[in-house]
């Protein structure tokens, strides 16, 4: 017998028991957002290149068109089907590769398997997409007490350079929050002592009431507090991250990450967004599960 | 357990001190590690790991969190959250010379040596410099003393090694800095176990 062909570093052929699992957890995920109504889409694997895929493998087809392979279904979506919405909202979900040349961790493959859902033309309803995503989660088997969500709001970290030092936020100052760097933070911007001291108890994830109010925050914050406390009592950890390094760049509201505990990985994320509709920009929102690491978290 | 990746090399030394003076006693649990590469103490297990590995073994969360200067995190493009810079090593990634010589493309890429490949490529080009590197693994300074290179890019502490070999400092590229640093997972997961690991180090809140 013939050795099976190459394939290219990082990619896997999977068979038996575990394309049976997986299978069966992505039709349980389907039915049920099909169950409260959302609408099955098939999205196509390759569009025409665009800066949001940036990072994704590029090539040029025969017609001499620059075109990539999908990275991520929320904006691919977004620019294929809210360009034709009516007026009322679409709730569409959908399953299938994403392929990212550089996983985040060595032993994740580049094909990743995205399985979410999206709402366009619904104002807020972030709240309603993490229950619904973490309902996915535990669909697909893995224990609350396995799950911590990390909550957070696009803009927070901007928000906070904005007002500690009353001019507008610097790119290379966002990064250092992201990167939680308060000492080069402190070096480059003088803060008094109770502002610096609020932003590092931020940066550290002390309790809001520590920093909220003295980083002039507050309002945004209470959001994210009442949302933890919704999440308390169903044995759901969560903290607030002021300043979230893997949230999708396309978030403009509420963006949340469901980590494991044994993965030390994102095992589904969500958030709000806008797209742009036949008449204007118009509110999103979404969530998705990545199903190979979520049957990891849970041992498969 | 928190497993905390300790640097072997330039950073040990002043890293125990440091945790000892504020109670954490490390240097007494490494005294008595002898060649063993793991060692538990008051809640941590200590990963002992050369200076350049610690960022890697933090990043893929082969350990929770770690001391590395910020010459290796950037040489390493690690994505670690830098929870606390610490008052020790500090030092200067600089452009060096031999003595009296200009750095200059004069049409032609300029030839730089440095142990760094991808921080001093990414800090060339940030000031607009045509760079060829050549990757080095020690003793850089000959690089340039021996013409092997135009420039070198390498930490300047002191900088008596240099002028023992007749180089200069041309240009301060990066003011380094040994940093506590903490995978971002293992930060949400293990966040009070970190904070007093923390302050144990002399960090404030």
């Amino acid at each position: 017998m013939n050795a099976p062909a190459p394939v290219p570093a990082g990619v896997l052929a999977l068979v038996g028991e575990q394309v049976r699992r997986q299978r069966e957890v992505e039709q349980r995920l389907l039915d049920h957002l099909m169950g409260r109504g959302y609408q099955l889409v098939h999205l196509p694997v390759l569009e025409y290149a665009h800066p949001e895929s940036n990072g994704g493998y590029r090539f040029v087809d025969t017609g001499g068109q620059l075109v990539g392979l999908r990275t991520d279904f929320t904006p691919l979506a977004a620019r294929l089907l809210a360009p034709c919405l009516e007026a009322g909202p679409l709730s569409i979900c959908y399953a299938g590769e994403v392929v990212r040349p550089r996983p985040a961790r060595l032993r994740q493959l580049p094909e990743l398997y995205q399985l979410g859902f999206e709402t366009y033309g619904l104002d807020g309803g972030g709240e309603d997409a993490l229950d619904l995503t973490l309902e996915l989660v535990a669909l697909a088997g893995v224990a609350a007490s396995d799950c911590l969500v990390s909550l957070s709001l696009a803009g927070l970290a901007e928000a906070i350079v904005r007002r500690t030092t009353g001019r507008p936020p610097r790119p290379d100052l966002g990064e250092l929050l992201r990167q939680k760097d308060a000492d080069v933070f402190l070096d480059e911007v003088a803060l008094p002592a109770g502002t610096a001291r609020a932003l590092r108890a931020a940066l550290l994830g002390a309790p809001p009431s520590l920093w909220a109010a003295e980083l002039g925050v507050a309002e945004e914050v209470s959001r994210l507090v009442r949302l933890q406390q919704r999440l308390a009592p169903r044995g759901v950890a969560s903290a607030i991250d002021v300043a979230p390094r893997l949230a999708g760049s396309y978030y403009d509201g509420l963006d949340f990450a469901v980590w494991g505990r044994s993965t030390q990985a994102v095992l589904a994320g969500g958030g709000e967004y806008r797209v742009e509709g036949r008449d204007g920009s118009r509110p999103a929102v979404g969530g998705c599960v990545y199903l190979g690491v979520a049957l990891e978290e849970r041992g498969c | 357990m928190l497993r905390f990746a300790v640097p072997k090399g330039r950073l040990l030394e002043p890293l125990v001190e440091l945790a000892d003076r504020h109670g954490l006693a490390l240097g007494e649990a490494l005294a008595g590690a002898g060649r063993q590469l793991v060692v538990e103490t008051a809640g941590l297990r200590l990963l002992l790991l050369k200076d350049a590995d610690v960022p890697v073994y933090v990043e893929q969360g082969a350990a929770d969190c770690g001391v590395a200067g910020l010459d290796q995190i950037l040489d390493r493009d690690a994505d670690v959250l830098r929870l606390l810079r610490l008052p020790f090593g500090a030092c200067r990634l600089c452009l060096i010379a031999r003595e009296g010589e200009v750095v200059r493309e004069e049409g032609r890429p300029l030839v730089l040596a440095s142990k760094y490949q991808r921080l001093a490529g990414m800090l060339a080009q940030r000031r607009g410099l045509n760079a060829t590197l050549v990757p080095l693994a020690g003793s850089v300074e000959l690089a340039a003393r021996l013409g092997l290179a135009d420039a070198v890019v390498d930490l300047v502490e002191t900088g008596r090694t240099l002028r023992e070999n007749g180089l200069q400092p041309v240009e301060e590229w990066l003011a380094v800095a040994p940093y506590l640093i903490a995978q971002r997972a293992a930060f949400l997961w293990k966040c009070e176990e970190m904070r007093a690991l923390r302050r144990a180090l002399g960090g404030q809140e």
